[in-house]
């Protein structure tokens, strides 16, 4: 192609030169430019490599439907990898690179692999690059595949904007038909919404001169723009919309020229009308990808858009009757035409030579020279512009579960089954004249139930008229079918072969439709070819299932900012400032961050979990669950809930319970607390707050009169800090606390009221550490004077700031376990030695039915078990699975959860899952973790203090 | 120094928020008393003299109001009473400590609320509770006028919402 610029005409400025580098060379266009126009403009042909066989490429189209052009495009700070030269407008000063070439598109390196085609066809990595192992050759067949390649210094992407759009009618496509509609909606009362995915409405009419109620087209577009935003309508231009969803959401992706991220505008239509046009399909013979091959619909484009000619002395190739005007187009701008039109009755407009054949094979090596037609004729030419029919763009409706039907006499699939809430106008709709369109605009729009104006007015056009030409079996030469994948004729009969001749295992195999072009002009054209070598008719072969998005769609879009501390964000406590002040190490648990030690490196882990032990400790337990249930019938679904009974327990006391999933599996645990006949707190895991209420809720509703049972989350409303150790008492009463502490008032497992100063406090006497051990609620936004008097009073007394990591070694003595990590999915009660509430418990609970089941009696379960390390090496890595050799082969028992070295009993502690550990206690067995055995002797969990006399200490 | 995994760098001291773009302030709010009651709803309204409780986007107004999260349950504003079961039929839990406040103000609300939740502003919802932005349980209410909201997110989500706050508004003001 020695495409030039005509000397007037088009949309761009020419007072405003664009220039840019590709590929290193320096190129002139003027602002309104694509980079594709610009390129085209000053007689680039070969502007990118095909995707495995590496051939010379050219531009096919002039927009979303490029299969061959694709640059790498830095300008300023910004970084675009993979973007279509069709699509992006021509920045001054950027430097863009072909992305599927290197180091040039004229020169690469990789070039040769042309040379092989015949020995790397679709499927060839099923079939070689085995021996001796398909690893060695993978990595860099990987490494030649995709488009574009990522910078992983390239991270300063701003964060996208999410808009959520509520409108009657959303109308996607803002040529003459869907402006047509978007007016006569909007005009009516509806609330209308208008995207394309151009850079300026008017679709064909930019390219195709009209005369529409008696206006020329630029005329009437501006006018019926002008009457859009005069009733209010929304228009978005370099809007996608590109994907139909569920419940009649239709995503939309904005671009933007000014270096912000996209827009991601989730659109809630109550009617959505498809105005999306159609695209120009290519034509089947030996070397139609070579550069200077292009969509004749394209060429006109960039004539009358971008005033570029693509040639000087052009061959039009047609089947159909659009293309004559074409022809005539670029004959008007001075280029040497001449139509080849395969129909037998072609005619041609006045002064275009017209022969009636077709083309079998293009000649050229760094692009066309000539071409062969099927007739002998031999004819020289720099440009060859192909028009193969048109293929409606229906993906949103068949995203949207549409059924397209076949219509022969197009060549073409067309809308077949209604889909609610979804019309299509248009040459979507299979109406490829101006004037059929319009006129069946009132019944596309009528269910808006809205009265219309007339639609507009247009001359009457010739019916379209097709000859197919599909790509035919046995064919000389190499076909293409699909140019972005570098699919051929020939790799859909190997596919035939070899029986993939199910659509969708063609797709599969010779991965035909599967590049970011999503098959735009080369599906229909493999389905032709598929049914012609299995005896199936288009519609036989059928269409794989249309999936969004319709063209790519960067993730940011999706992300809409939800990275770094938006990806997931944790929960805060009250007194992170307090903590951090202390010198806190904060990490994230269960979803809060929570302070993990004290200091400045881990070994203040084994200093607090010693000195708590020694003297007192003091901790933010603020995360855990504080739900409260309250109401007439709280005590029978609180009974129902727990598997442990609760009924016998009295206002102002606690007991610690299980609570099951239906399968029996242990749930969550917690201390349940009961502060009324009819109001308790259910304290539950931190991590599982919000599960702990969903569960609470749905039994709530399913299997107990919601109006005599309630569930409130009060989590958040209270800190609760934590005073544990032998001096805990004299801390809390030394920081002047109000409260009567004494065993008789408030022995283990009860909750009693106090006061701090004019605050009310609960006080909860349990332990999570196995000592002595104060829960004090207070109102979380008062909690900092609590904190800091408990702090001032527990440096009288030695009191340690304890972080999480010591808590766990704590409990971890005691053998207290925590539901998800010394239990799984499958660990029942009776696992944990939790059997008497299943023996005894007459009243139903969630999960008994499972407690029942042969499984849950099976001997061979694993089992909750403390671990004594007996082999002197430290302690067991956590997960660490204990094993046994059956056969010469280890057998998993089960595994360590839990893993600590203790300081108050200056030896490993280890918590588990293991087969029958229950019936092996005092058993030692071996461990094996990352190839390295180890030993250990099964024991009781409890480490410490078993009689749990330190309670009361 | 080893690696202590100190995640107190990545996740910034929450800070009060307060940002004016045009057409939208948007600040913190001093802690309200507020309470979830649930139950005879209509017993505790009549019982407390309270108007009917509003849904989303529902006009409260004055100090005292009530707004409706559940069939059975709603947010009582202004005022906390007593914890517990009340022998007329409703049971109270304290929240004002456990849930922050946001006001929301100025006649740029609906570009807000469309970046907040895909639920249709002009769709009347009976509950005014809804899950805002990346996903945060909020309860959304006007209060005393059209343009003037309010915004109520567990006070330990607080500064999450500052976050996706600070996107927000700076992609409102662009």
């Amino acid at each position: 192609m020695t495409g030039f610029r005509l000397k007037t005409g088009g949309e761009i400025d020419r007072a405003r030169p664009v220039t840019f580098t590709f590929d290193g060379e320096s190129v002139t266009g003027f602002a309104g430019d694509t980079y594709a126009s610009a390129l085209m403009a000053s007689g680039h042909m070969v502007m990118g490599r095909s995707f495995k066989y590496r051939r010379r490429r050219g531009l096919w189209g002039a927009g979303v439907e490029e299969p061959n052009v694709w640059l790498d495009i830095t300008c300023g700070a910004g970084f675009a990898p993979g973007r279509r030269a069709t699509t992006e407008p021509a920045q001054h000063g950027a430097v863009t690179r072909a992305a599927t070439a290197s180091p040039s598109a004229e020169r690469d390196a990789t070039g040769a692999f042309d040379w092989f085609g015949r020995f790397i066809p679709s499927g060839f990595y099923y079939k070689t690059f085995m021996w001796p192992d398909w690893h060695l050759f993978e990595r860099h067949i990987r490494a030649q595949a995709g488009i574009g390649t990522v910078r992983r210094d390239f991270t300063d992407v701003p964060p996208a904007d999410r808009i959520h759009h509520h409108c009657d009618l959303l109308v996607v496509g803002a040529g003459p038909v869907g402006l047509a509609a978007a007016v006569m909606a909007a005009e009516a009362g509806a609330r209308v919404m208008l995207v394309d995915e151009q850079d300026r409405a008017g679709g064909s009419l930019l390219a195709h001169p009209a005369v529409i109620d008696g206006q020329a087209a630029p005329d009437w577009l501006a006018a019926a723009l002008a009457r859009l935003a005069a009733a209010g309508a929304r228009v978005l231009m370099r809007a996608t919309a590109f994907g139909s969803y569920d419940h009649g959401l239709v995503a939309v992706n904005q671009r933007h020229d000014d270096g912000r991220s996209d827009t991601m505008w989730q659109v809630r239509p109550h009617h959505v009308l498809l105005a999306t046009g159609a695209i120009d399909r290519p034509l089947p013979f030996a070397n139609n990808d070579l550069p200077g091959i292009m969509s004749a619909e394209a060429a006109l484009v960039y004539l009358r858009r971008y005033a570029v000619a693509p040639g000087r002395r052009v061959v039009v190739a047609t089947s159909n009757n659009r293309t004559g005007a074409v022809a005539q187009a670029l004959a008007e701008a001075g280029v040497a035409v001449t139509l080849v039109d395969a129909r037998a009755d072609a005619t041609a407009p006045a002064g275009i030579a017209l022969i009636r054949s077709r083309i079998i094979e293009a000649h050229g090596r760094r692009g066309v020279r000539s071409v062969t037609l099927a007739d002998g004729q031999r004819i020289d030419c720099d440009a060859v512009l192909v028009s193969g029919g048109l293929t409606p763009t229906i993906h949103l409706y068949a995203q949207a579960r549409g059924k397209p039907a076949w219509d022969a006499e197009k060549a073409a699939f067309v809308p077949g089954s209604t889909v609610a809430g979804m019309t299509l106008a248009g040459a979507a709709a299979g109406q490829f004249t101006l004037a059929g369109a319009f006129a069946a605009l009132p019944e596309a729009l009528a269910p808006l139930g809205l009265p219309l104006a007339a639609a507009p007015v247009t001359g009457a056009a010739p019916r379209y008229e097709i000859a197919a030409m599909w790509p035919e079996p046995g064919e000389k030469g190499r076909v293409w079918i699909d140019l972005q994948h570098d699919v051929t004729a020939k790799d859909v009969e190997l596919a035939a072969r070899e029986n993939f001749t199910s659509v969708e295992h063609l797709k599969r195999y010779t991965t035909l439709g599967m590049a970011t072009d999503q098959g735009k002009t080369s599906n229909l054209a493999g389905l032709a070819l598929m049914g012609a070598l299995t005896g199936r008719t288009v519609p036989q072969v059928g269409t794989t299932t249309y999936r969004p998005p319709y063209t790519p769609v960067p993730y940011e879009s999706f992300a809409a900012g939800r990275r770094g501390v938006r990806f997931n964000p944790v929960k805060r406590l009250a007194l992170e400032s307090a903590h951090r002040a202390a010198g806190a190490v904060l990490r994230e648990y269960g979803g809060w961050l929570r302070p993990a030690f004290y200091g400045t490196d881990d070994s203040a882990i084994l200093i607090e979990a010693k000195q708590a032990r020694e003297s007192a400790a003091l901790f933010d337990g603020s995360t855990l669950g504080k739900i409260e249930v309250m109401g007439p019938q709280a005590e029978d679904f609180l009974e129902f809930v727990y598997y442990n009974s609760i009924r016998s327990l009295k206002p102002g006391r606690g007991r610690y319970c299980f609570v099951l999933s239906e399968t029996g599996v242990v749930f969550d645990d917690g201390v349940l607390l009961r502060l009324a006949p009819d109001h308790f707190i259910v304290s539950c895991s931190s991590s599982h707050v919000d599960g702990m209420r969903g569960l609470l809720e749905e039994w709530r509703q399913d299997r107990f009169d919601p109006s005599r049972v309630f569930i409130h989350d009060a989590t958040q409303h209270w800190a609760t800090l934590t005073v544990s150790g032998p001096q805990a008492r004299a801390i809390i009463a030394g920081a002047g606390v109000e409260a009567d502490l004494s065993d008789d008032v408030l022995p283990h497992m009860a909750i009693g009221a106090g006061r701090f100063g004019d605050q009310p406090l609960r006080i909860a006497r349990v332990s999570f550490t196995g000592d002595r051990s104060y829960e004090i609620s207070i109102r979380a936004t008062q909690a900092a004077p609590l904190w800091a008097a408990l702090r001032q009073a527990g440096s009288d007394h030695g009191a340690v700031l304890l972080g999480m990591e010591a808590l766990t070694i704590l409990r971890a003595e005691k053998g207290y376990l925590i539901i998800g990590k010394d239990t799984d999915g499958t660990t029942l009660p009776q696992d944990l030695g939790l059997t008497g509430p299943l023996a005894k418990k007459s009243e139903e609970f969630i999960g008994r039915r499972s407690l029942i089941l042969p499984d849950a009696a099976d001997a061979n379960r694993r089992q909750f078990t403390g671990i004594e390390v007996t082999d002197g090496l430290g302690p067991l890595p956590c997960g660490a699975h204990g094993v046994e050799d059956r056969d010469g082969r280890p057998r998993s028992l089960g595994y360590v959860t839990s893993s600590y070295f203790s300081p108050t009993l200056d030896r490993p502690i280890a918590l588990g899952l293991i087969e029958r550990a229950q019936a092996r206690q005092g058993e030692e067995i071996a461990f094996q973790h990352l190839g390295q055995r180890r030993r250990g002797r099964l024991v009781a969990p409890c480490f410490l203090d078993p009689d749990g006399g330190r309670l009361h200490g | 120094m080893a690696d202590t995994f100190d995640r107190a760098a990545f996740w910034p001291e929450p800070a009060a928020f307060a940002q004016d773009i045009p057409g939208l302030s948007v600040r913190d709010l001093p802690e309200l008393p507020q309470a979830y009651v649930s139950g005879d709803l209509a017993a505790f309204l009549a019982a407390g003299a309270l108007a009917p409780a509003v849904g989303l986007l529902g006009l409260a107004q004055g100090d005292r109001y009530a707004v409706r999260l559940a069939r059975h349950r709603l947010l009582v504003v202004g005022i906390e009473p007593d914890a517990g079961w009340n022998p007329g039929g409703w049971g109270v839990t304290p929240v004002g400590a456990g849930l922050a406040v946001v006001a929301v103000t100025g006649p740029r609300w609906r570009d807000f609320f469309a970046r907040a939740t895909p639920i249709d502003p002009d769709a009347a919802s009976a509950s005014a509770a809804f899950l805002l932005g990346d996903g945060l349980p909020a309860i959304l209410t006007r209060h005393d006028a059209p343009d003037n909201l309010r915004l109520h997110v567990g006070r330990a989500t607080l500064p999450a919402l500052h976050d996706w706050l600070g996107d927000c508004l700076n992609a409102m003001a662009r």
